[in-house]
């Protein structure tokens, strides 16, 4: 409860600083709503022309695709300023302020580093998610809609996860150490259908740094699809334990690069 | 018992060795050579509750090391820490709940907010009633003039504003002890001022226990009560203000404007180190003999329009330990 509020005033806060911009605000949004837009636009032009991409339509393309911009919104507007601003937190003694509250440090990055700018991302993937639901005639029922919550918000956290763990060799080297640049691209691979992916990155994306986990797994129980590639079926409802898994893996990591920011110092 | 305890400690770090030349840097790529560097050698140390402390010494003394390990951000590399009966590293976040610091121009403020919205996260985050948030605050605008500047966001206060709004957020869960790495860096004598006056206040009224480390001495004399010089890692002295004075400033120094100008003392007891006009600076080993025997002796050996006794400033004292260590 006491992180619940805290989290809360944090964000305000966040919310008002970043008012202060309110010029720049704006225009970023214009300038990224019409990226998008278009975007959207041309993998659509793009696929109906094809018709389809093993076994999924252009509606079903775009819901993968507004998927995976949804969760990695979720989990970029937690981690994505943080994983910036890492290789200068031991050099600007951020970090320090965060060791000396009584409160969890990573609490502390995650809140400081907060980031109200994803409204674009969630208008325009939410708005493409319904029209393609829409226009594919799927109904949700009570199970449908929570299960599309629950698969959101573990995809979020998969998300964010992943692009913060891998950043956060470049707290204790002081410097980019760029394995989120790594990760980073595999942002732009899970927003097609894995199984058009031969066999190695089907693994790397299942196994090893599982955002297969925030779109294209979850998304086929809604659709009812089964197009698992070298994969059982169940793991279409793994999200939620993965995206526990990852959130223990991102506090051990943590702990790790305190323990040796601790004794090293720099 | 003491409340803060630094028993036999001693910090590490390790630094690269960086080669030179064009083969150096490639050796410096693949086989990295650490040097250990001792930040902190064997410091013990032990501060009661409401005491005021000076921890002064050189740059890289390892002044802000020891804060760095009593805040619980550094584990020391051996040694024992407690303070107020907790291992900071090892509780960290309780630990932070008794403290309060700010180090020197690193700011807490939030850069484009009222100083307002800082204060109210902080009684957030440390969970403060609103009882004692309101005193709290009543009381830092009354002492430290809060409340010209309470609305206004960090990035329009001035060095001076920034530094009361910083110690008033270090002050606010009212700690037990507040650590302060160098509060009067690069402010002017008014603010200077107003820091010092604030710092005494809240030790009388609440009774927290300071730790002051500052380049500036007016900051320990008109503050602290202890003084406690470290140089390479180690305490070179511990101890009351006057009895550092006693200790380490040789003698006095005595002023006198002769009725007649050319006259000078002759006496080997008094040496002679500026002479100006009819006004002469003479210096005197204390433990030749006493002021009040020097003035007794001027006074019948010399015709004088005036006589004063100099004392060797802290400052100086300090510098020549310094230049003496190193």
């Amino acid at each position: 409860m006491f992180y619940l509020f805290l989290a809360k005033q944090f964000i305000r806060t966040q919310w008002r600083s970043q008012n202060e911009y309110r010029f720049s605000f704006i225009m970023g949004i214009l300038a990224q709503g019409t990226n998008f837009v278009f975007r959207y636009l041309a993998l659509y032009l793009l696929v109906s022309r094809f018709g389809s991409l093993n076994g999924w339509n252009s509606r079903e393309l775009l819901l993968i695709y507004s998927f995976s911009q949804f969760t990695y919104a979720i989990g970029s507007t937690f981690t994505h300023d943080l994983c910036r601003q890492l290789p200068n937190l031991a050099r600007t003694g951020d970090l320090n302020s965060y060791l000396i509250r009584p409160v969890h440090s990573l609490f502390l990055a995650i809140f400081t580093n907060f980031n109200v700018g994803y409204i674009t991302h969630f208008t325009i993937s939410a708005t493409v998610m319904i029209f393609s639901f829409i226009s594919l005639g799927v109904t949700l029922n009570l199970w449908g809609i929570l299960w599309l919550v629950i698969t959101l918000v573990s995809g979020g956290i998969i998300s964010g996860c992943v692009f913060l763990i891998s950043s956060l060799p470049s707290v204790v080297a002081i410097g980019n150490v760029s394995l989120k640049n790594i990760t980073y691209v595999f942002k732009d691979v899970v927003q097609y259908p894995l199984s058009i992916f031969g066999t190695p990155l089907q693994i790397i994306l299942t196994v090893f740094i599982p955002l297969g986990f925030t779109t294209f797994y979850p998304l086929q129980p809604l659709l009812g699809k089964q197009d698992m590639g070298i994969f059982p079926v169940f793991i279409q409802y793994l999200s939620p334990l993965v995206a526990i898994v990852m959130v223990l893996l991102l506090l051990l990591a943590w702990r790790t690069v305190i323990n040796k920011y601790e004794s090293t110092g720099t | 018992m003491a409340y803060i305890e630094l028993h036999d400690v001693v910090k590490d770090f390790k630094i690269k060795n960086r080669r030179n030349g064009a083969f150096g840097n490639v050796k410096n790529f693949f086989a990295p050579q650490y040097l250990t560097k001792r930040a902190v050698d064997h410091i013990s140390l032990e501060i009661n509750r409401g005491e005021m402390v000076g921890y002064i010494g050189p740059n890289g003394a390892g002044k802000s090391t020891t804060i760095k390990i009593l805040t619980g951000i550094l584990l020391p590399t051996s040694g024992y820490v407690k303070v107020g009966n907790l291992e900071p590293y090892k509780n960290r976040k309780q630990n932070a709940l008794h403290m309060g610091a700010v180090f020197g121009q690193r700011s807490q403020l939030l850069w484009d907010l009222p100083v307002q919205d800082a204060l109210d996260l902080f009684r957030g985050m440390y969970r403060i009633e609103e009882k004692t948030y309101k005193k709290n605050v009543e009381m830092f605008c009354d002492l430290l003039g809060l409340d010209q500047f309470l609305m206004q966001p960090a990035r329009q206060l001035s060095l001076g504003q920034k530094m009361r709004a910083n110690l008033a957020l270090a002050l606010i869960h009212d700690p037990d002890v507040v650590y302060l790495d160098e509060p009067t860096i690069g402010l002017d004598v008014l603010a200077k001022d107003n820091i010092r006056a604030f710092l005494r206040e809240i030790n009388k009224e609440k009774n927290t226990t300071v730790l002051l480390t500052t380049h500036d001495m007016t900051d320990i004399e008109s503050v602290c009560d202890r003084l406690v010089l470290i140089n390479s890692g180690s305490v070179l002295y511990d101890g009351g203000l006057n009895a550092f004075k006693e200790q380490y400033s040789k003698g006095y120094s005595i002023r006198v404007t002769f009725a007649d100008p050319k006259e000078a003392i002759q006496d080997t007891r008094f040496e002679l180190i500026e002479k100006k006009d009819a006004e002469s600076i003479y210096h005197v080993s204390q433990s030749d003999f006493q002021p009040g025997e020097a003035l007794a002796f001027l006074a019948s050996h010399c015709k004088m329009q005036d006589i004063s006794i100099i004392e060797t400033p802290i400052e100086e004292i300090v510098k020549a330990i310094y230049k003496h260590e190193a």
